[in-house]
C-alpha cells in the first residue's frame, strides 16, 4: 500500500510468469502488471483492476491456523470450524496479516518492483527466447497505465537484446503509446467490441481512443496480432464480429486475428478479493463453434485462429 | 545421401498391411491372458553335474533355447517370439546348480538367479562375426590357453562360451525348421515364398553374419530374444549406429528402399510389445509399492530396517538389493505392471570419431515410436551442437503425441564427463543407455549401481537415535557385519547445532562415512562369487572383451567396469537445507530446536510451520540461487568423496560414475523415509531422479532447467535426469524443440519429458478402462498410466499439476 516515493522507479507487478506459450510467438516470460482503466464485465482477473496493492484471500489454502486474527488491527478475519471469513469491509489493505499466515492463503495482488528486479527475472531465460523466438510479454491489467515504469522497462529489454510485446486494451492517450512503440517489438491488441455505446457498457469506456491508435500503430508499421475474447451473448454476434474482421482487414501490419475463448473459470478470482463475478450464468461456446467463428472471420482476408 | 535422409525424415511412410495387422495382434495380446511357459528343466544329470557349473550353465542356456516355444505369426517377416514370462511366475531357467551349491552361494549372498541386467551386449560386434565367428574366436582363446600351458577354469569357460553359442545357432535353426514347415503347407504363393526366405536367412545367420539390412535386424533380434529367455534383460545399445551399415549398402545396391526399411523396423518395433501383460494378471501380482499411509503407521526405527544398506544390491548383483530376495522373484517384480523389460536403445549423438551420426535409421527409429504409439523400446535421443533441427523436431514430435519419450542426452556434457572419469574420446562417444538411463560406453562396459538416499544421511545427522540398531538383513549377515560405517563414532546432537555450518559438518560426515563404505565394499568383496554361481558365457560372448581376455564379464573381463554410485532425494536434502540455514540460523523465523521437534513428530499438530516451511523457505527448482548453491554444494560434495576413495581402491580398474536417481523407486524409497525439514511428510514419495520436490517448483519449467544446470553435472557422468511435464497446449510442439535446443545449449545432461493433461490423468484414474492408452514416464521408462498403483498415480497428477500453473 505503502507507495514508493525514492528512486529508482518502481512498478506494481502483479505476477511474472516464465515458460508462457501465449502472449505472443515463442517461449515467452509474461510480466502482469497492476491497473487498468477499463471495467470489463467479464474481467477474468479482478485483483489487475485497482492500481494499488490489494489482499488476497485463497481460502483453498488456509489452514484455519487463526494468526492473521491476531494480526489484523481492524477485526476483519474470522476463523473458526464453521466460518473463515474476510469481511472486506473492514479491511484497507494494510498487509499486516500477510507475513504471519503460515500457508500463504493471505499474499499482496501486487509488489513493488524496481525495473531491475523485472529485467533480473526476465533475462534468466533469455536462451530460450533465442531458441523460440520468444521474448517478454507486458499484460495486465493494463500495462501502460504505469507508462513511465514500463518505458524504463522496454527500454532495458532493447538493451538486453530481448524481444517485447505489449498486450493493450489500447485505452491510452497517443502521445504515451507513441513514446514506447520504438521499444516494443509486437502488440497484441485488444478488439472488444465495435459498437462504441455497446462498448461502453460492457467495459466503461467508448471505443473511439482504442480504434484510432490500432489505426496509428498500423501507420507506424509495428507488426499487431488483434485478439477479440470471445464473450458468449455479450460480443459474439456474427454481426459484430465480421465488423471487427472488416475493420481490420486492410491494416496491414495486422499478422493474424487471436479469437480467445471464454475462460470458464474467470469468476473463479473474485472471492479472494471480496467480490462477485457478475456473469456466473455464461456458457462458453464448443471447440466446434470456436471453429467455425475463426473460418468465418478468415474470409475477410487476416488470418483467424482460436487461442494465442 | 542427403534425399534418403529426407525420405527417412519423412513420416508420411504409410503403414503397410502387414505392419497393420501386427498393431491389432498386439493389441489384442495387450487385452488378453497370454499362455505362459512354465516348464521346469534340468541340466543336471549323473554325468553333467561333474561338470563345472560354468559349463552347466552353458548347457542350461541351450536347454532353455532349444525347450522355448518356437512361433511364426502370419504377418511377420521378423521371426522370434519372445519368451512368455513373468507376472508372478518368474523367468523359469533349466536348473544347474546343486542344491549345495546354492547353499553355498546363499551363504555369500548369492543366488543362480543373480545376474544383472543392464547390460548393453556388443551388437556391432555380433553383426561383424556372425555366430560362427564369435565361435572361432572362442576357439582360438581355447587353442591359445592350451598352447600358453593350459588353464582348466579359463579353458572350461571357453568351452562354455562356445557350448552357448552353438545353442544360440540350434535356436536359429529351430525358427529355419518351422518356417520350413510353414512354408510347405502354405497355400498363398506369397507367403510360402516370405517363409522360405525367412528359413533361409535363419539357416544363414545361425553360422553366418548377417549381409543385409533385413538379416541384420533378424540377427539381432534372435540375439536379443535368446538373452531375454536366458535371464538377462539387456539394453539394445545404439540400434540406428550398428544397423545403418547394412542399408547404407542396401540401398546402394537398390536392394532395399527406405519404405521396405521402414517396414522391417515398424515390424521389429512391435516384437518388443509382444509381451505386454493383461491388466486382470498386473492386478494379482505381487509387486510391491508401498502404501504411505500404511508406512506412516510403522515407527520409523522399524521402518529403516525395511531399507537396505545402500552398497549391498552394488557388491555384485541384485539378488542383495531387496535384502536378501532372489533375482528371479525381482525379475516379476520388473516383469508385471511395468511392461518394462530393459528394452531401451539410444539414437543419434556422435560416432565415434566424432562426427554426427543421425543417419536415416535414427529417424526411421522415431517414426516406428511416432507411427506405433507403443511403449517399447524406449527411446533415448542423443544431442549435440550440430544434430540437425530435425531430430529435435521428430523427436519433439514423438513426445506430444501422447508418448513420454524420447528422452534425451547432452552428448556436449556427456563426453567430456566420461573423458575426466579416464575413458578414451572415442570410447566415451560411443555411449548409451543401459536398460534404463545409465550411461555407459556400449558393448563393452560391466555395469552395476547402488542407490544412496541423501534423504537418508541428513535424518542420520539430524536424529542419530532414530537408527541406533539399525541392523538391516544384510548387515546382520556376518560377511557384511563388519561393515557398519557409524561403528566407530558417537551420534551427532543436533540439538547442540550452534550454525548452519555445524549441521553441514554433521551432514557431510554422514555422507563420507557411507561413501567410504560403498567404495570399500565393492572394492574388498571383488571375487567371483557371482562367477562361481552365475556365470554368463552367452552374454560374455557378444561382448567386447571377455574372449579376448579369457575372462567372463562377471570377472571384469571387459574394457570398463563402473560401479555407479547413485544418490537419490537430491531435492528434499537441499530444500530442508535450505529451509534450515534460511528460517532458523539467518532470519530466525523458527528456533532451531522447535523445528527439529517437528520434524521428529512428523509435523504432527504443527501444520502451521511447516506451511510455513513450504511457502517462506528457498527451494531447488525455482532458479533461485539461494537453494540452487545449497544442491550444488551436496553433489560437489558427493563428487569430491566419490573421488576421494575411488582413487584408493586396490582394484584400480574399477569406475566409479555418480549419479542422481531415484529410477521408478521414489515412492519406494519415500515410504522408508521419516519426515524431512522441508515439510515432506514422513513416508511419502520423494521426488524423482534429479528433479525438484514435487509441490515446490514454482517457477515454471524453464526455472527447473536453470536450477538444474547449476549442478556439477560434467562430474555425474551416469546421469542426471531432470524430468518435467508439460501440459499440452497451442503451440507445444515449437516451445519444446526450443526447451529441447536449451537444454543442449545451456548444458543440461538428461532430460524427460511427459506431456500430460492433469485432468486426463484425474479421469484415467477413475475410469481407468478408457484410457488404457495414456502413457507416462516412470524412472527409466514409459508405463501405462492405468496400470501403476495409487500412489504413483497420484505423484504424477501432482507432477502434472505443479507446472500447469493452477
Amino acid at each position: 500500500m505503502r507507495a514508493p516515493s525514492d528512486s529508482p522507479p518502481k512498478g506494481l507487478v502483479l505476477s511474472i510468469d516464465r515458460f508462457v506459450g501465449e502472449d505472443g510467438p515463442g517461449i515467452r516470460t509474461t510480466v502482469f502488471m497492476k491497473g487498468c482503466p477499463l471495467r470489463c464485465v467479464w474481467c477474468h482477473s479482478p485483483e489487475s483492476i485497482s492500481p494499488k496493492p490489494q489482499l488476497l484471500f485463497q481460502a483453498n489454502r488456509c489452514i484455519g491456523c487463526g494468526a492473521c486474527t491476531g494480526a489484523c488491527p481492524r477485526d476483519a478475519h474470522i476463523v473458526s470450524p464453521s466460518d473463515r471469513r474476510v469481511l472486506w469491509e473492514r479491511c484497507d489493505d494494510c498487509e499486516d496479516c500477510v507475513p504471519v499466515c503460515p500457508s500463504a492463503s493471505l499474499d499482496m495482488a501486487g509488489k513493488w518492483m524496481t525495473v531491475q528486479q523485472v529485467l533480473e527475472v526476465v533475462k534468466k531465460d533469455r536462451v530460450y527466447y533465442r531458441n523460440s523466438g520468444g521474448g517478454v510479454s507486458f499484460c495486465g491489467g493494463e500495462a501502460t497505465m504505469q507508462h513511465e515504469f514500463l518505458l524504463a522497462c522496454l527500454k532495458a529489454c532493447r538493451d538486453a537484446g530481448i524481444d517485447t510485446a505489449l498486450d493493450t486494451c489500447g485505452q491510452v492517450k497517443w502521445s504515451v503509446l507513441s513514446e514506447m512503440l520504438p521499444y516494443i517489438d509486437l502488440f497484441l491488441y485488444d478488439i472488444k467490441h465495435m459498437d462504441s455505446s455497446r462498448h461502453k457498457e460492457l467495459t466503461g469506456v467508448g471505443n473511439e481512443l482504442i480504434l484510432e491508435n490500432l489505426e496509428k500503430i498500423c501507420q507506424r508499421g509495428k507488426p499487431v496480432w488483434v485478439r477479440i475474447p470471445l464473450i458468449p451473448g455479450f460480443n459474439d454476434s456474427e454481426e459484430n464480429l465480421k465488423k471487427t474482421a472488416a475493420f481490420v482487414a486492410p491494416l496491414d501490419t495486422v499478422e493474424k486475428i487471436s479469437l480467445l475463448p471464454y475462460n470458464v473459470v474467470s469468476g473463479a478470482k473474485y472471492p479472494s478479493i471480496g467480490e462477485t463475478y457478475p456473469l456466473e450464468q455464461v456458457v462458453a461456446h464448443t471447440k466446434d463453434e470456436e471453429k467455425a467463428l475463426a473460418k468465418m472471420l478468415s474470409g475477410f482476408g487476416k488470418k483467424t485462429e482460436v487461442g494465442g | 545421401m542427403d534425399s534418403q535422409i529426407e525420405e527417412a525424415v519423412s513420416k508420411s511412410i504409410p503403414l503397410t498391411e502387414r505392419v497393420q495387422k501386427g498393431c491389432e495382434d498386439i493389441e489384442a495380446i495387450r487385452f488378453s491372458k497370454q499362455p505362459l511357459w512354465k516348464e521346469r528343466l534340468t541340466v543336471l544329470t549323473d554325468e553333467t553335474v561333474k561338470l563345472p557349473l560354468v559349463k552347466r550353465k552353458a548347457l542350461a542356456i541351450g536347454k532353455q533355447l532349444a525347450e522355448m516355444p518356437v512361433k511364426i505369426k502370419d504377418y511377420e517377416l521378423i521371426v522370434g517370439h519372445l519368451f512368455q514370462c513373468s507376472l508372478g511366475t518368474g523367468i523359469p531357467f533349466p536348473e544347474y546348480c546343486t542344491a549345495e551349491e546354492i547353499a553355498a552361494a546363499g551363504k555369500k549372498l548369492m543366488h543362480p538367479g543373480a545376474v544383472f541386467g543392464h547390460h548393453c551386449p556388443s551388437y556391432e560386434r555380433f553383426l561383424k562375426h556372425g555366430i560362427g565367428g564369435l565361435r572361432r574366436l572362442a576357439e582360438e582363446g581355447l587353442a591359445g590357453t592350451r598352447q600358453d600351458g593350459g588353464n582348466a577354469d579359463t579353458e572350461s569357460w571357453y568351452e562354455s562360451v562356445i557350448m552357448s553359442l552353438d545353442g544360440l545357432g540350434s535356436f536359429l535353426l529351430r525358427y529355419r525348421d518351422l518356417a520350413l514347415q510353414l512354408a510347405e503347407a502354405e497355400t498363398n504363393p506369397d507367403r510360402k515364398d516370405q517363409l522360405l526366405k525367412i528359413a533361409e536367412i535363419s539357416r544363414h545367420l545361425s553360422t553366418e553374419p548377417p549381409r543385409t539390412f533385413r538379416e541384420a535386424i533378424q540377427a539381432f533380434w534372435f540375439a536379443h530374444a535368446a538373452f531375454q529367455a536366458t535371464r538377462n534383460l539387456l539394453s539394445l545399445g545404439r540400434i540406428d549406429q550398428y544397423l545403418w551399415p547394412f542399408l547404407e549398402e542396401d540401398l546402394a545396391n537398390a536392394t532395399t528402399t527406405i519404405e521396405q526399411a521402414q517396414e522391417l523396423i515398424d515390424l521389429l518395433w512391435l516384437k518388443f510389445n509382444e509381451r505386454l501383460q493383461s491388466l486382470e494378471l498386473a492386478e494379482n501380482s505381487s509387486y510391491y509399492v508401498p502404501d504411505p499411509d500404511e508406512m506412516a503407521k510403522i515407527p520409523v526405527a522399524e521402518l529403516s530396517k525395511r531399507a537396505p544398506a545402500p552398497w549391498a544390491g552394488h557388491v555384485g548383483n541384485w539378488g542383495l538389493f531387496l535384502g536378501g530376495n532372489t533375482t528371479a522373484e525381482l525379475m516379476d517384480w520388473k516383469g508385471e505392471l511395468y511392461n518394462e523389460w530393459l528394452h531401451t536403445t539410444t539414437v543419434g549423438g556422435q560416432t565415434p570419431d566424432g562426427k554426427d551420426a543421425t543417419n536415416p535409421v535414427t529417424y526411421l527409429c522415431l517414426n516406428a515410436a511416432l507411427r506405433l504409439g507403443l511403449p517399447d523400446p524406449e527411446l533415448y535421443v542423443r544431442l549435440h551442437d550440430d544434430s540437425p533441427p530435425e531430430l529435435v523436431q521428430r523427436a519433439a514430435d514423438v513426445i506430444r503425441t501422447g508418448s513420454a519419450a524420447p528422452s534425451f542426452y547432452n552428448d556436449e556434457i556427456i563426453i567430456p564427463g566420461l573423458e575426466k572419469l579416464g575413458l578414451s574420446p572415442e570410447h566415451a562417444r560411443d555411449y548409451t543407455s543401459d536398460g534404463c538411463w545409465e550411461i555407459y560406453s556400449q558393448g563393452r562396459t560391466n555395469f552395476k549401481y547402488g542407490i544412496i538416499s541423501l534423504v537418508e544421511i541428513l535424518d542420520r545427522a539430524l536424529f542419530p537415535e532414530r537408527w541406533e540398531g539399525d541392523i538391516r538383513p544384510q548387515w546382520g549377515d556376518p560377511y557384511m557385519k563388519a561393515w557398519d560405517p557409524f561403528a566407530d563414532c558417537s551420534p551427532p546432537d543436533a540439538y547442540s547445532f550452534g550454525s548452519f555450518d555445524d549441521l553441514m559438518a554433521s551432514f557431510k560426515d554422514r555422507l563420507d562415512r557411507i561413501i567410504r563404505r560403498f567404495i570399500e565394499c565393492i572394492d574388498e568383496f571383488r571375487d567371483e562369487r557371482l562367477y562361481e554361481i552365475a556365470p554368463l558365457p552367452l552374454l560374455s560372448a557378444l561382448t567386447e572383451g571377455p574372449i579376448e581376455s579369457g575372462k567372463d564379464l562377471t570377472l571384469d573381463g571387459v574394457t570398463h567396469n563402473f560401479h555407479a554410485p547413485v544418490f537419490a532425494g537430491l531435492s528434499h536434502t537441499a530444500d530442508s537445507l535450505a529451509a534450515i540455514k534460511k528460517l532458523c540460523f539467518e532470519d530466525n523465523t523458527i528456533a532451531w530446536p522447535e523445528l527439529l521437534d517437528a520434524v521428529k513428530d512428523n509435523w504432527q499438530d504443527r501444520e502451521p510451520l511447516r506451511q510455513l516451511v513450504m511457502t517462506k523457505a528457498p527451494a531447488y527448482g525455482n532458479d533461485d540461487d539461494y537453494a540452487d548453491d545449497i544442491a550444488r554444494d551436496i553433489v560437489e560434495t558427493c563428487v569430491e568423496k566419490v573421488r576421494h576413495y575411488g582413487g584408493r581402491v586396490k582394484h584400480n580398474h574399477l569406475k566409479f560414475p555418480v549419479a542422481l536417481g531415484t529410477f521408478q523407486s521414489y515412492v519406494g524409497i519415500g515410504a522408508v523415509a521419516g519426515a524431512t525439514p522441508d515439510g515432506r511428510l514422513g513416508n511419502q514419495p520423494i521426488s524423482s531422479n534429479a528433479s525438484p520436490s514435487v509441490g515446490r517448483a514454482a517457477n515454471g519449467q524453464t526455472a527447473a532447467l536453470n536450477s538444474y544446470c547449476k549442478l556439477p553435472l560434467i562430474d555425474v557422468p551416469n546421469g542426471a535426469p531432470l524430468d518435467i511435464a508439460m501440459e499440452n497446449r497451442a503451440g507445444l510442439l515449437k516451445q519444446m524443440e526450443a526447451f529441447i535446443m536449451s537444454f543442449v545449449e545451456k548444458r543440461g545432461e538428461l532430460l524427460t519429458i511427459s506431456v500430460n493433461d492433469c485432468e486426463k490423468l484425474r479421469a484415467a484414474q477413475k475410469e481407468p478402462e478408457k484410457y488404457r492408452d495414456l502413457k507416462i514416464r516412470i524412472g527409466g521408462f514409459q508405463s501405462y498410466f492405468t496400470d501403476l498403483p495409487p500412489a504413483m498415480q497420484n505423484w504424477q497428477i501432482k507432477k502434472c499439476e505443479q507446472y500447469a500453473g493452477t
